[in-house]
């Protein structure tokens, strides 16, 4: 999923300036999970926002929604009512969702209060890491279920580097090194010959590097 | 204006520690500023940070009454909310509002004596500060 994590409250009060009248739009997947962005947050935030304003004298009036998600239009249409009484929209969802408001909503302002941060997942309850930074060509086939990409610092595809120490990242000695948990897998596996087998150049055309993308499904479309 | 302030204050009781000791001082007439909130629940742990937010926007100061950190019933639920205190003191920092508004005490379930002595200090405390500048106008 998603992860992400409120930005700091001044940041957010200066987006917000002298308007007095939003609403905070938070997401109930993702970023609820993460409790970055969920209802809990949007209230914690809300009241945060309301006490800074008083502080201040200048008493702002605060709607909260959170649809079950964020990044669709279905769910977003919910918001119609609450969104035309607003002067601005601030987003607890991750980019996306602030995206699809901007794009269903294209007269209302719309701000993100959370920084979106990685995929990942929660490791623990309060703990979330990095899993994937979606390449657009998936490689965990060939290194045991671990992705170099996100897992290795430096996204070596014929890893390791020669900074690796007793299992430990070079960047940071509490960081463990992608390509010691790859060597590990495949040893359990039994398939640490999938190492010998030298990675060409990755194609980034399918990453970040080739623009924006898109998939269309014909079969798909109505 | 601050001579005639009275804090409004809020005070969560955990029902095997706090609340026990509020009924006690009660009981024995131990004296503790009139008007104080006071909220039962089943463990300090259930206190969300929402519920604290709200306590302070409606008033000038939030106390929560906890077992001591090593007899809370339900094991943990004391040291969360004692997290939660923490994450709540960062956002009254980043915010401008005084962190000393919200603090957690423990105690055991037979401490009136110190259940009435807290509040007291605490309400002094919160009167020195004055209102709570961020409380919604009345
Ligand atoms: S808007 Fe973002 S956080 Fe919410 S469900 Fe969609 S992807 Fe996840
Ligand atoms: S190889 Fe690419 S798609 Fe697969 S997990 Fe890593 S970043 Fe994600």
């Amino acid at each position: 999923m998603i992860i992400g994590e409120r930005k700091p409250i001044q940041e957010i009060l200066d987006m917000i300036g002298e308007h007095d009248k939003i609403l905070i739009a938070g997401c109930g997947t993702c970023v609820a999970i993460c409790m970055a962005g969920g209802d809990k947050e949007v209230s914690i935030l809300a009241s945060a926002i309301r006490m800074a304003r008083n502080r201040e004298g200048k008493p702002i009036e605060i709607q909260e929604h959170t649809p079950l998600r964020q990044c669709e239009w279905e769910f977003v249409d919910e918001l119609k009512d609450k969104i035309k009484v607003s002067d601005t929209v601030l987003s607890m969802a991750c980019g996306i969702g602030v995206q699809t408001l901007v794009e269903r909503y294209p007269e209302a302002v719309v701000y993100p209060a959370v920084n979106t941060t990685f995929l990942g997942l929660p490791e623990e309850q309060g703990v979330w890491s990095e899993r994937c930074g979606a390449c657009g060509n998936c490689v965990l086939d060939k290194t045991g279920g671990i992705c170099p990409i996100v897992r290795c610092s430096k996204s070596l595809l014929n890893g390791p580097c020669g900074g690796a120490q007793d299992g430990k990242c070079e960047i940071d000695p509490e960081v463990d090194c992608g390509w010691q948990l790859i060597y590990d897998r495949l040893k359990v596996l039994g398939k640490l010959d999938n190492l010998t087998k030298i990675s060409p150049a990755k194609d980034w055309s399918t990453g970040r590097d080739g623009g924006p993308r898109k998939i269309v499904r014909e079969d798909m479309k109505l | 204006m601050k001579r005639d302030f009275e804090p409004k204050i809020t005070a969560f009781c955990c029902e095997h520690s706090g609340l026990p000791s509020a009924d006690m001082a009660v009981e024995s007439e131990f004296v503790y500023p009139e008007g104080v909130n006071i909220i039962k629940i089943p463990c300090s742990g259930k206190v969300e940070a929402i519920h604290i937010m709200r306590a302070l926007e409606e008033g000038d100061g939030v106390a929560i009454f906890a077992c001591h950190k090593e007899a809370c019933q339900f094991l943990r639920g004391n040291l969360r909310t004692e997290a939660k205190v923490t994450y709540i003191s960062k956002i009254l920092r980043e915010i401008g509002i005084e962190k000393e508004r919200v603090q957690m005490y423990f105690l055991a379930p037979s401490n009136g004596v110190k259940f009435a002595r807290t509040l007291r200090v605490f309400y002094k405390n919160l009167k020195d500060l004055g209102p709570n500048a961020g409380r919604k106008e009345l």
